[in-house]
């Protein structure tokens, strides 16, 4: 038996696929931006508390963080639902048990990232440390499904065990694709303490020139170890992905380029202290990469799948009522953080 | 057929889906009622100028946030997860005929969070408008949440003209929508009511815990009316819509209905209780025998509107076996093995084992809840080809589908494997001796 004659019938869409692709590849990016933060945060938080026996900048806001990372979560795992769903729940079910261990490890990271707040640097860092590890492990269980939803060869092994225990633990790409999303992690994270002394200090709450130097310093080294973790994870890719940056595909190739010279540029700013060049660049390098996984899932399924072909039954209504929705929502939440960023009169501390 | 079928031995994915969807929704209706409760508290503290109230509507609102964004945000995924888990056909459908739906109670959702943080957080640097209108944007937004989802919940039960059309507004507006809606909004301000009472626990000052705890009281007893009206309607309505067969088959639905009957009287008589005999009657034991009561409430309520759907996972569309009603009668013509995707066609026991996991695992297990192998042991080969034959009449079993070969083939299996056996491996392929080897060659197993 092959995995081909496994792969599920797919359902029709409302929309073209396009629509979904666009909304997976940008609500992906925002779940990332945050989601570094989170799992970056968690971990340089319990070293710098350990280390430095105090307690890290912006930690506190971490709780926030991971609750914002986890609803921002929700809208690329629909689309991806949407698009790759014979793919998505069929790996989802071949490790259904670490799949749903998801969730109790996440209620559990939540409320420890919560616990750590208030309490001093040993304590802290404990339950700092406790969240991260319990974020990794999330990680390298979302690392497994996102590889194993592409490996459906694999998938007949579900016959001799259906109590949901596999993992994709002897595809060569999972340990280096699993580091790129930590280190890149840990890189977000890093910048994210420069973009937090930055905006203090804009608002007139006190500099912190420690959190500001010590971010971009932290940032540029945790990314000159992201581009090596880069090119291992290129270097484990099978040939045909492999052959598309290489000149195969002009698109594939241009997002390689251009992603590489970024990275460059991005690391020479963060290294001479420019923080804003350096965070501004950061952005469109996050579009790339997102952008070339996205090319790595197509080339991995496209002897089998193709959204452009899935059936459409067109319906506009439901687009245009989260189209709308979304643009009042959007309204009311500039409107909410513009209040709550106001100056007030009492100078109450951070809570 | 569609997906292949998680098969956890001895237990069956509708335990799990009933153990964390319970926690999440009473949770989550505590999250739309209580965002309720504490704007219209804080309004009524601020107009008394009472800054005790004020005080422990901010402390209440500390407990709030942590129950209900953690706990409750965080089981609101894991319902996702889980669905996708144990039916995944059912919830590709739902996801594809309702994305957009989704999508829109994200956009809710995430203004939810962002307006309790502020709301939170920020209590004593807003001033007291702005604080108030954040509150109102939370109630607002979390009752607009349940406002979609609720669509989709009395879809599954009443999809209605969507059967015909297919349109995303007849499914979400399907004939259950308004009183399922009315009847959830009136369960989520009793559950805040509920868990007010905590508030009042919290209160040290004795005017201010008689005062709260009355006022906990009263949102306790008044939606109790509500519920009652809409619980009616919605019953009617679902029971009008199915023509009379909503519990067909069920010998053992007055049992439940007894005790969801029985648990509001209760809740009803505790709550009223409180209101008259306060604060004497106030004490952890009882706020946290209602607050538990609450909890059997809801997950009654839940089981019934589970039973309610089978044997559907959307009625009229799609049976909890994975198969969809319009594929049946193909089925039936050519062949189960023929159209399944997950099963190993050209091997009888093994072809037996993954009918069995896809067909009749999702209710039943091996072993526990439910037991296959004590509920054919008294069948030989002919009773349980005739049983499968004849189960889809039954009213709550799925018929089976697939033609004679698939019936003969499915009751060997249960007949050599599964009955009478203490068969906690049946069905995870232990029983057999390495099956779908011969297939794999070549490939290491991957056990873990």
């Amino acid at each position: 038996m092959n995995g081909v004659d496994l792969i599920p019938r797919p359902e029709s869409l409302q929309v073209p696929s396009l629509v979904f692709r666009i909304l997976l590849t940008i609500t992906f990016l925002l779940h990332l931006f945050l989601m570094n933060i989170a799992l970056g945060g968690s971990i340089l938080n319990a070293v710098y508390r350990l280390r430095r026996k105090e307690i890290a900048p912006a930690s506190s806001n971490l709780p926030t963080t991971i609750a914002l990372a986890v609803n921002l979560g929700v809208p690329p795992l629909l689309f991806v639902q949407v698009l790759f769903g014979q793919f998505f729940y069929t790996s989802s079910v071949l490790m259904a048990t670490y799949w749903l261990a998801v969730v109790p490890l996440l209620i559990l990271a939540y409320y420890a990232a919560y616990l750590m707040r208030g309490k001093g640097a040993r304590v802290g860092a404990a339950w700092s440390a406790i969240s991260a590890l319990l974020l990794l492990a999330i990680a390298f269980i979302y690392v497994n499904n996102m590889s194993l939803m592409l490996r459906y060869g694999r998938w007949p092994l579900y016959f001799a065990d259906k109590r949901g225990l596999m993992l994709n633990l002897s595809d060569p790409t999972l340990f280096p694709r699993f580091f790129h999303f930590v280190i890149g992690a840990l890189a977000g994270a890093s910048i994210s303490w420069s973009a937090w002394a930055h905006f203090r200090d804009k608002r007139g709450r006190g500099s912190d020139d420690f959190a500001k130097a010590a971010g971009l310093r932290l940032f540029w080294i945790f990314t000159s170890i992201q581009m090596l973790a880069g090119l291992a994870w290129l270097g484990t890719l099978p040939v045909e992905a492999k052959r598309l940056f290489m000149g195969g595909s002009a698109y594939a190739t241009t997002l390689l380029l251009v992603g590489v010279l970024l990275a460059v540029g991005l690391l020479a700013h963060a290294i001479m202290g420019k923080f804003k060049i350096a965070a501004i660049i950061l952005v469109p390098v996050m579009i790339v990469m997102v952008l070339m996984r996205d090319v790595i899932r197509s080339s991995a399924l496209s002897e089998v799948f193709s959204a452009e072909a899935l059936e459409v039954e067109p319906q506009y209504g439901p687009l245009a009522l989260f189209v709308g929705v979304f643009a009042v929502g959007i309204g009311v939440l500039a409107w909410m953080i513009k209040a709550a960023f106001k100056p007030s009169g009492t100078a109450g501390g951070s809570k | 057929m569609n997906y292949p079928a998680w098969v956890i031995p001895g237990i069956d994915g509708g335990l799990i889906i009933a153990l964390v969807s319970i926690i999440h929704v009473y949770i989550a209706h505590f999250a739309v009622g209580g965002g309720i409760f504490l704007i219209v508290t804080e309004t009524i503290a601020r107009r008394r100028r009472d800054e005790a109230l004020l005080a422990s509507v901010k402390g209440f609102t500390k407990f709030f946030l942590l129950l209900t964004m953690v706990a409750g945000g965080m089981t609101g995924v894991g319902i996702w997860f889980t669905i996708a888990l144990v039916q995944s056909a059912g919830t590709s459908a739902l996801i594809h005929q309702f994305v957009f739906g989704w999508a829109t109670e994200w956009v809710f959702f995430i203004v939810e969070i962002v307006a309790l943080l502020i709301y939170h957080y920020l209590w004593d640097r807003l001033d007291a408008r702005t604080h108030l209108a954040i509150g109102w944007i939370y109630a607002a937004a979390a009752w607009l949440s349940l406002a979609v989802i609720d669509g989709i919940l009395s879809f599954m039960l009443t999809p209605g003209r969507w059967l015909a059309t297919g349109s995303f507004w007849d499914g979400l507006f399907n004939p259950g929508y308004l009183p399922s809606l009315a009847f959830r909004t009136a369960a989520a301000l009793m559950i805040a009511g509920l868990f007010g009472l905590i508030a009042a626990l919290r209160a040290k000052e004795a005017a201010l815990r008689r005062f709260l705890a009355r006022w906990a009281s009263a949102w306790i007893v008044l939606p109790m009316l509500l519920l009652l009206a809409s619980g009616l309607w919605y019953f009617a309505a679902s029971e009008a819509e199915l023509k009379g067969e909503m519990f067909k088959g069920f010998w053992f639905i007055g049992g439940y209905r007894t005790t969801i009957l029985a648990l509001s009287a209760a809740l009803f008589a505790g709550g009223l209780a409180l209101l008259i005999r306060v604060p004497g009657a106030l004490s952890p034991a009882v706020v946290g025998l209602l607050v538990a009561l609450g909890l059997g409430w809801m997950g009654s309520f839940e089981f019934l509107r589970e039973i309610a759907r089978k044997p559907w996972v959307i009625h009229g569309y799609l049976y909890s076996s994975g198969v969809l009603a319009k594929d049946l009668r193909r089925i039936d013509d050519e062949g189960w093995l023929e159209e399944a995707r997950w099963a190993r066609k050209f091997a009888k026991p093994e072809a037996g084992e993954d009918m069995l996991a896809s067909q009749c695992l999702p209710c039943h297990t091996v072993g526990g809840r439910r037991d296959l192998a004590k509920l054919t042991a008294s069948f030989d080969l002919h009773s349980m080809t005739e049983q499968l034959e004849s189960q889809g009449d039954s009213g709550y079993m799925p018929p089976f589908a697939g033609n004679a070969e698939d019936r003969e083939i499915l009751a060997n299996y249960i007949v050599r494997a599964v009955a009478r056996k203490n068969g906690a491996d049946a069905g995870s392929g232990a029983t057999e001796k390495a099956p779908g080897e011969e297939e794999r060659e070549g490939e290491p197993r991957e056990r873990h």
